[in-house]
C-alpha cells in the first residue's frame, strides 16, 4: 500500500466552522495528516448543532486543506433547543428535571450524560463511511467521549486501528484534580476497553499524562503529551510597542467562569483603576463565546460585563479567528483567566505568550499554565482570585505594559516560539503514522 | 412591525434590557417586557413594560394561599393568566420570549393561544429567529389543560365582545378581580359563607370607591364579627384589605385582616391540613408586614401599635407552634487563650456594615473572620432565598429542613467560636434551625427587620446576645416582639455602626452654608419631600439655599402607596431644579470630596437605625438637621437618644428656625461646623464603636 493511499477517519466534533474552544487543535490535526499524506476524512456534527451552542466561524475553513473531505452528521442536542413550541409540557413547567430525565436516557446508550445518545448514528455513520471507502486509521478527538464507541466497533468488527487524543482525559478531574469516577463505573470500563485497544493516547499536558501512565502502567508507551500551541497567523508579525496611556487590557477565550468568579475580578478590576493612576481610565475588553442555547444572550455573567461598562468594560461577543490579529495589535496587556488547576492549561495561554504582551493571571497558583508562565518574562504572577493580589498585579502589569522595554517583549515573544503549535502537531502525526505504518 | 413580547420571572441588569431592545429593534420590532421583578429597567427603549408584582397588589387572599407552594415558573404563569394587559399583549405578539428559563412555562403556555406567534428561550435565540425570518412550526403546542383558579370569584356577567374559543378565554372567567364591584350589590347575601364574604365585602369596598371611606370602615366593623366561619372572615377582610393596598392606601383595618387570616391558617391547622395552613399564615404575614404599608409610608402601623402587632401574632396557635423555642444543650464556651478568636459572619449578601468591623477585628484583636452567605449552603440555599413556604411546612411536618440546616452548618459552627448573624433575616432564622453547640451567637439587627416577619420565627433561645444598632430599635423591637424582650429574652446591648469618619474630615469649599444635602435618599423611609418643603420654606427666607441629592433617585416602580408618594416627588423636584434650588448629582463614589460643598446634612428620614450619612456629614462639618424620626417619636427613645438634642427638630417649622440660626453668618456656621464634626469624630468614629463593638460581640 502506498503512503498516499493511506486513508484516515477524524473524528472531531467541533472541527470548522464551529468555534469552540478546541477547535483550532482539530484543525492543526486535521491538516497535520494531509500534510503527512494522508487521505483525510472529518467526521464532525452538522452547523445547526454549532449554531445552537457556541456559533460559528466561517473564517476557519479557509484554512482547512481543501483536500479534507468533511462530513457532517445532522446531530442536534435537544438541551440546547430554543424553540418553546417543540417542548413538551413537562419540560416548559420543569426544566430542570426534564434536563435530569434526558441525560439519564442518554446514559443507556453510552455513558456520557449529553452525547451518549448519539451512540447509535455515530456508529451506523461511521460503518457506512467504512463501507463505502476502508479506512486505515481512525483518529478519535474526545469530548465528546461517545466517539470512542464507533471506533471501537470499527476496531472490533473490522480491525481497523485506532488512536484517541483525549486532550484532557475521562477518567481524570481536570478542574478539583485527582479521579473524576469511581473505578467500576462504565465510564471507567469503557476508557479501560478503548485505551487497550487503540495504539496511541495522546494528552495536552505531562500532569495528565501521568494520570495515565500511573492509571495503566501496562499501557504507559502508549501514551504521549500533545501540548497545543498557538498559531503564527493568530499573533502580530512584529512585538508590540511600549504602551501609553489609557491602557486596554483584553481577554479573549471561552467565557466559562461562574458569575462569582467574574465578581471578584471585577472588583478587583475596579479597586485597580481607583488606586493606580495608570489604570484610571483603562479599558477592559472581553471577547469569546459567553452561554451556550437558550443561556446565550441571557446569562448572569453577561449582565455583570454589562453593568461594568461604566468601569471601563466592554464584553464584544465572540472573534472569528482570521481577526485575532488585529485584536492583539490595539491590546497593551492580556488577562489570562481559566479555571482547573494543575491539570489543566488551556490552549490560549501559548497564544498569548506568542503576543509579547503584558499577562495578568487569574487561576490557581499550582496550575499547569503556571508552569509555563513562570518562564515568561512578561507575567505579573499569579496569587489566585485573592483581591489583596490582583488589585496588585493589576497595577503591575500596567506597569509592564509602559515601561517594558523592546528587548522585553522581543524576548517574550522568542520564549514562546517554542510552543508553535504546527511542530508539535507534526511531529506526533509523523510518529503516530510510523506506529500504524 | 414585528412585536415582541418578552417575559422574565425576575430582576434583571437595565444594561442586558438595553442590549436586547436595541438589537431586537434594529431588528424592526417593538419590544415589551413582562416581569414579575417590582422594579422595571427605565428608559431602555420599550414599547411596553409591565410589573407583575405591580399588577397583582389588589389580588384577593386566595390569589395569594394558591400561590404560596407553588414553582416559581407555575406562579409565574398564574400572574401572567390573571393579567389583562400581558393577555392582549401576548395575543398580538409576533415572538414570545422566555428571557430566563422560569419564564418558559407562561411563555409556552400563552403560545397555545397565539398560533401564529414565534416562542423562544432566551434573547439570542429571539433574535436568531428575527434573522433567519422563521415562521412557527406547523405542528402548535399541544392545548395546556386549563388551570382552574381555585376559590377565586367569578366575574359578573359584563359584556364581552365574540372572540375566540381558547384557553385565555376560559381563564378570563376564572379571574379573580383586581378590585371589587363599585356598585353595591342589591341581592341578598346567599347562604354559602364564601359567597357572602365576596358580597358583604364588595359593599364595602364599594363605599371606599365611592369615597364613604367612614362609612366603609363601619360597615366593616358591624359586619366583620358576623362571619362565624374563620375563612369567610379571612376573606371578608383580606378583600377589603387588597382593595386599599391596590388603591395605594394601608387598610385601616390591617391588624383585623391580618388576625381574621391567622384565624383561618389556625383551623387548617387544627384541620391537620399543614400545606393550606402555612399558605394562610403566609398572606398574614404579608399583610401585616407589607412592604407598602412599612415601608413606601410616612406612617407605619407597627410603630404606631407594636404591641397590637405583638397580641395578633401570639394569638395564633400556628405562629406559636412554628416560634417553639428549641433551646441549646450547652452554653457557650469561654473563648480561647492561646489564640486569637474564630468568628463566623452569617449574612445573606450585604456586608457594608460589618466589613470595616471585620478588618479591625482581625487587625486588631487577631480574630480569623469568615463570612458564610447562601452560596455557602448548596442545596439547602433556597430556605434562605425564597423557600419559606416549605422551611415553615417542614418545621410543623418532617423537620428535614432542620437535618438539612445541621448537615451544611455544623462544620462551621464546630469552627467558630463566635457567629454573628448580621441582619435578622432569613440566614439568621436559618443558623437558629440548629443547637449552636459551643459557639456564642450574637444576632445584629439594624433596622429594617423590625417591620418584617424574621425576629418573629427566629429561636432567640439560641441567640446568646441581640444587638441593635440603636436605643430606639431595641425598644421598638422588644415591644413588637416581646419574646426579645428583657425578661424572655436573650441579652441586649446597642453599638453602632463601625464606620472610618476621619476620611470625611476634609477642608470645605467657600460659602457653603446654604447648600443644604441629602446622601442616600432613593427610599421613602428617607422622605425626600421633607426636606424640599423645608428647602421651599427657608428659601422664602433666602433664595440662596439650594439642596444636593447624592445617590441613587426614586425608582420609577414599586408598590401602589409608593407610586403615590413617588409622583409628587417627581413634580414637586422639577419645579424646585427648574429654580436652581435642587441638583440631583447621582450616585457618588468619593462621598468625602462631595461633601466638601456641603454646609448642613439633612436627615428628614420616618425610620433610621442611626443614620450613618448624618455621622458621616458631621464629620466633614457639616451642621447636622435631623427630624424626629416619626416612626419612634411616640417612644423613649429615637433621633432625640441618638444625636444631641439642639441637632433634632420636631416640625418644619423648628428645621426652618435651626437652618437659619446656625447658618445666619458664616462665623456662627463655622463655629456650629466645628462643635459637629468633633462631636461626630469623638463620639462615633471607629476608633470609639470598633472596640464598643468587639466587646459586645466577643462577650
Amino acid at each position: 500500500m502506498s503512503r498516499s493511499s493511506r486513508r484516515l477517519l477524524f473524528l472531531a466534533f467541533g472541527f470548522p466552522p464551529a468555534l469552540k474552544s478546541s477547535t483550532y487543535r482539530l484543525l492543526a490535526i486535521a491538516n497535520g495528516f494531509a500534510a503527512d499524506g494522508w487521505d483525510v476524512t472529518v467526521v464532525n456534527a452538522a452547523r445547526p448543532l454549532w449554531e445552537d451552542e457556541f456559533g460559528l466561524d466561517e473564517s476557519l475553513l479557509a484554512v482547512v486543506d481543501p483536500a479534507i473531505r468533511i462530513v457532517e452528521l445532522p446531530l442536534r442536542r435537544a438541551d440546547l433547543e430554543t424553540d418553546i413550541r417543540a417542548f413538551s409540557e413537562e419540560r416548559a413547567l420543569h426544566p430542570g428535571r426534564w434536563l435530569r430525565q434526558w441525560r439519564e436516557q442518554n446514559l443507556e446508550s453510552f455513558p456520557e450524560p449529553t452525547f451518549g445518545g448519539w451512540r447509535d448514528e455515530l456508529e451506523t455513520a461511521v460503518l457506512a463511511l467504512h463501507d463505502e471507502t476502508p479506512f486505515d486509521l481512525v483518529v478519535v478527538s474526545c469530548v465528546p467521549y461517545v466517539l470512542l464507541a464507533p471506533a471501537l466497533r470499527l476496531h472490533e468488527e473490522h480491525g481497523v486501528p485506532f488512536a484517541v487524543d483525549f486532550r484532557d482525559g475521562w477518567t481524570v478531574d481536570v478542574i478539583n484534580g485527582g479521579t473524576a469516577v469511581e473505578d467500576d463505573s462504565p465510564e471507567a470500563q469503557w476508557e479501560r476497553r478503548a485505551l487497550e485497544a487503540a495504539v496511541s493516547l495522546w494528552v495536552v499536558n505531562d500532569p495528565i499524562a501521568g494520570h495515565y501512565r500511573a492509571r495503566y502502567p501496562e499501557l504507559a508507551d502508549k501514551v504521549r503529551v500533545v501540548r497545543n500551541g498557538f498559531d503564527r497567523a493568530s499573533v502580530p508579525d512584529l512585538a508590540p510597542s511600549a504602551a501609553t496611556a489609557p491602557l486596554c487590557f483584553g481577554y479573549v477565550g471561552t467565557i466559562n467562569f461562574k458569575p462569582d468568579f467574574v465578581r471578584a475580578v471585577l472588583d478587583s478590576w475596579r479597586a485597580a483603576r481607583e488606586s493606580s493612576p495608570l489604570l484610571r481610565d483603562a479599558r477592559w475588553e472581553w471577547r469569546g463565546n459567553l452561554g451556550a442555547g437558550a443561556s446565550r444572550g441571557s446569562s448572569t455573567v453577561l449582565e455583570l460585563l454589562l453593568d461594568a461598562e461604566d468601569d471601563g468594560v466592554v464584553y464584544g461577543g465572540p472573534v472569528p479567528k482570521n481577526e485575532l490579529v488585529d485584536l492583539y495589535r490595539r491590546w497593551d496587556a492580556l488577562t489570562f483567566m481559566v479555571i482547573g488547576g494543575a491539570f489543566m492549561t488551556s490552549g490560549k495561554v501559548y497564544e498569548y505568550m506568542a503576543t509579547g504582551l503584558p499577562i495578568l493571571s487569574v487561576h490557581e497558583v499550582e496550575h499547569d499554565a503556571s508552569t509555563l508562565l513562570e518562564g515568561y518574562p512578561l507575567w505579573s504572577g499569579v496569587g489566585d482570585v485573592d483581591p489583596g493580589f490582583l488589585e496588585q498585579a493589576w497595577a503591575r502589569t500596567a506597569e509592564l505594559a509602559v515601561a517594558s522595554t523592546d528587548a522585553d517583549r522581543s524576548a517574550a515573544r522568542a520564549y514562546a516560539d517554542r510552543y508553535e503549535r504546527v511542530g508539535t502537531v507534526a511531529s506526533a502525526v509523523q510518529a503516530l503514522s510510523e506506529r500504524v505504518r | 412591525m414585528t412585536r415582541v413580547l418578552l417575559l422574565s420571572s425576575k430582576r434583571r441588569s437595565t444594561r442586558l434590557y438595553a442590549e436586547a431592545v436595541e438589537e431586537l429593534r434594529a431588528l424592526g420590532a417593538e419590544v415589551r417586557l413582562v416581569t414579575m421583578s417590582r422594579t422595571v429597567p427605565p428608559e431602555v427603549g420599550l414599547d411596553g413594560v409591565r410589573s407583575l408584582w405591580s399588577a397583582s397588589e389588589g389580588y384577593e387572599p386566595d390569589f395569594w394561599r394558591s400561590t404560596a407552594f407553588a414553582p416559581v415558573a407555575r406562579r409565574m404563569w398564574t400572574y401572567v393568566k390573571h393579567d389583562e394587559w400581558t393577555l392582549e399583549q401576548a395575543r398580538q405578539a409576533d415572538l414570545l420570549v422566555a428571557v430566563d428559563p422560569s419564564a418558559i412555562y407562561a411563555v409556552w403556555q400563552l403560545a397555545s393561544t397565539n398560533p401564529a406567534a414565534l416562542a423562544r428561550s432566551g434573547v439570542y435565540a429571539a433574535l436568531r429567529a428575527l434573522r433567519e425570518g422563521a415562521t412557527p412550526e406547523s405542528v402548535p403546542v399541544p392545548t395546556p389543560v386549563p388551570v382552574p383558579v381555585a376559590g377565586t370569584v367569578p366575574d359578573q356577567p359584563t359584556p364581552e365582545p365574540p372572540r375566540r374559543q381558547g384557553l385565555l378565554v376560559s381563564l378570563r372567567a376564572a379571574r379573580p378581580r383586581r378590585r371589587a364591584a363599585v356598585v353595591v350589590p342589591e341581592a341578598p347575601a346567599p347562604p354559602e359563607p364564601g359567597a357572602r364574604a365576596r358580597t358583604e365585602s364588595a359593599r364595602v369596598v364599594a363605599l371606599l370607591a365611592a369615597g364613604s371611606r367612614t362609612e366603609a370602615l363601619a360597615l366593616q366593623d358591624r359586619l366583620g364579627p358576623t362571619f362565624k366561619n374563620r375563612r369567610a372572615r379571612a376573606d371578608f377582610h383580606g378583600i377589603v384589605a387588597a382593595y386599599e393596598l391596590g388603591s395605594g392606601r394601608t387598610p385601616p383595618r390591617l391588624l383585623e385582616a391580618a388576625r381574621a387570616e391567622l384565624g383561618h391558617a389556625d383551623a387548617q391547622w387544627e384541620a391537620g391540613r399543614t400545606k393550606p395552613a402555612v399558605a394562610s399564615y403566609l398572606q398574614a404575614v404579608r399583610l401585616l408586614f407589607y412592604p407598602g404599608v412599612h415601608f413606601d409610608s410616612v406612617a407605619s402601623p407597627l410603630s404606631a401599635d407594636p404591641h397590637g402587632f405583638a397580641s395578633v401574632l401570639a394569638d395564633s396557635a400556628l405562629h406559636r407552634a412554628l416560634s417553639v423555642p428549641r433551646g441549646r444543650a450547652r452554653p457557650a464556651a469561654a473563648l480561647p487563650t492561646d489564640r486569637g478568636p474564630r468568628v463566623l459572619v452569617v449574612v445573606n449578601g450585604n456586608t457594608n456594615f460589618v466589613s470595616e468591623f471585620a478588618s479591625r477585628l482581625h487587625a486588631e484583636r487577631g480574630a480569623e473572620v469568615r463570612y458564610l452567605t447562601p452560596e455557602d449552603l448548596g442545596g439547602a440555599a433556597h430556605y434562605v432565598r425564597d423557600g419559606t413556604p416549605r422551611l415553615l411546612h417542614s418545621l410543623l411536618t418532617d423537620e428535614l429542613v432542620r437535618e438539612e440546616a445541621e448537615e451544611v452548618l455544623r462544620p462551621h459552627l464546630d469552627w467558630a467560636d463566635v457567629v454573628l448573624a448580621e441582619w435578622c433575616t432569613s440566614m439568621a432564622l436559618f443558623l437558629t434551625l440548629v443547637d449552636p453547640g459551643d459557639a456564642r451567637v450574637v444576632v445584629r439587627l439594624h433596622s429594617f427587620e423590625g417591620w418584617t416577619k424574621w425576629p418573629h420565627l427566629l429561636d432567640v433561645s439560641r441567640v446568646d446576645e441581640v444587638v441593635y444598632v440603636g436605643e430606639h430599635l431595641r425598644e421598638l423591637v422588644e415591644a413588637v416582639v416581646p419574646r426579645m424582650g428583657p425578661e424572655d429574652g436573650p441579652v441586649s446591648a446597642v453599638a453602632n455602626n463601625v464606620v472610618d469618619l476621619r476620611r470625611f474630615e476634609l477642608p470645605k469649599h467657600p460659602d457653603v452654608r446654604h447648600t443644604l444635602a441629602m446622601v442616600g435618599y432613593a427610599g421613602v423611609a428617607k422622605d425626600v419631600r421633607w426636606t424640599l418643603e423645608l428647602l421651599r420654606r427657608l428659601r422664602a427666607h433666602d433664595s440662596r439655599y439650594r439642596l444636593l441629592l447624592f445617590g441613587e433617585d426614586l425608582p420609577e416602580t414599586g408598590t401602589a402607596i409608593y407610586r403615590e408618594y413617588e409622583r409628587h416627588y417627581r413634580s414637586e423636584v422639577a419645579e424646585l431644579e427648574a429654580l436652581g434650588a435642587v441638583e440631583r448629582r447621582g450616585r457618588t463614589v468619593d462621598v468625602p470630596e462631595a461633601l466638601r460643598e456641603v454646609g448642613v446634612i439633612v436627615s428628614s428620614s420616618v425610620r433610621e437605625s442611626e443614620h450613618m450619612a448624618v455621622k458621616e456629614g458631621a464629620a466633614s462639618g457639616a451642621v447636622a438637621l435631623v427630624r424626629d424620626w416619626p416612626f419612634f417619636e411616640q417612644q423613649q427613645c429615637g433621633a432625640r437618644t441618638t444625636y444631641p438634642a439642639s441637632w433634632v427638630v420636631g416640625s418644619l417649622d423648628e428645621a426652618v428656625e435651626r437652618v437659619l440660626a446656625v447658618t445666619a453668618d458664616e462665623q456662627v456656621w463655622s463655629q456650629e461646623s466645628a462643635v459637629a464634626s468633633g462631636t461626630a469624630l469623638t463620639s462615633w468614629d471607629a476608633d470609639v464603636t470598633a472596640p464598643h463593638l468587639a466587646r459586645v460581640l466577643l462577650g
